[in-house]
């Protein structure tokens, strides 16, 4: 009985994609440009500059320790621990924002402009998982890098849209 | 509106009866179609919110003649 009904509706499902051959359907979003998606790559490149900073900051610490001193020591993990979780936070932010552009702003269309485009945002979304994992100013720089480069592809995207 | 609804998959709706709270629906606003689903109704509007929280976290309020129908099958 069940099993009939199942053949029904899956009957009834061919009817439509049928029907629909005829009556395109209308395309539904999901996401709207406003107020949900105002889409800037600022955001990224403000957490890939920070990753760069606390990576530095981590690298070349601007505080002394005196390893005689309890106080000293307490402070300078303190410091170590914040410059960790501050790159940590942007390194997140930076992986998030790079996902809404790369699913939500580009769309099939600018691949055509941009045919490396998947390639990039890849590149750079595990660049935001290396930073996570290492401390190396390379790998930073290189997250830097893939960023400021996705939003020159953004800026351009934006400007053919308008000719 | 993951991960009730991927992106490719088409749905058919119905506007023969009030839509609910929770359910969803297709609504149109300055030429284009959206679908979303009610966590509040109102006076002649409806408030309406994506299933996907990551991309979608802001809600939106729509009129009640602005809405298109209810989506009764995923196809």
């Amino acid at each position: 009985m069940l099993a009939d009904a199942d053949g029904i509706l899956n009957l009834f499902m061919r009817l439509l994609r049928l029907v629909d051959k005829v009556f395109p359907p209308k395309i539904v979003y999901a996401h709207c440009d406003v107020p949900c998606g105002i889409y800037d790559p600022k955001s990224a490149q403000i957490a890939a500059a920070t990753v760069v900073r606390m990576v530095d900051l981590i690298t070349n610490p601007p505080i002394k320790v005196d390893e005689g001193d309890n106080t000293s020591i307490r402070n300078f993990h303190n410091a170590m621990t914040r410059y960790v979780i501050v790159k940590e936070e942007h390194a997140q932010k930076c992986k998030e924002e790079l996902l809404i552009l790369w699913t939500d702003f580009f769309k099939e269309e600018h691949l055509k402009q941009f045919p490396k485009l998947h390639d990039t945002f890849w590149n750079a979304a595990k660049l935001c998982s290396k930073n996570k994992q290492e401390v190396d100013l390379k790998s930073a720089e290189d997250l830097k890098k893939a960023v400021d480069e996705i939003a020159d592809i953004f800026a351009k995207a934006k400007a053919a849209a308008k000719q | 509106m993951e991960p009730s609804f991927r992106e490719g998959e088409r749905v058919l709706t119905f506007n023969w009866n009030k839509p609910r709270l929770g359910n969803v629906i297709v609504f149109k606003q300055k030429g284009k179609f959206y679908i979303k689903r009610i966590e509040l109704i109102t006076v002649g509007k409806v408030t309406v919110l994506g299933d996907n929280k990551k991309l979608s976290s802001k809600s939106k309020p729509v009129d009640f003649r602005q809405v298109v129908g209810r989506v009764i099958l995923k196809y």
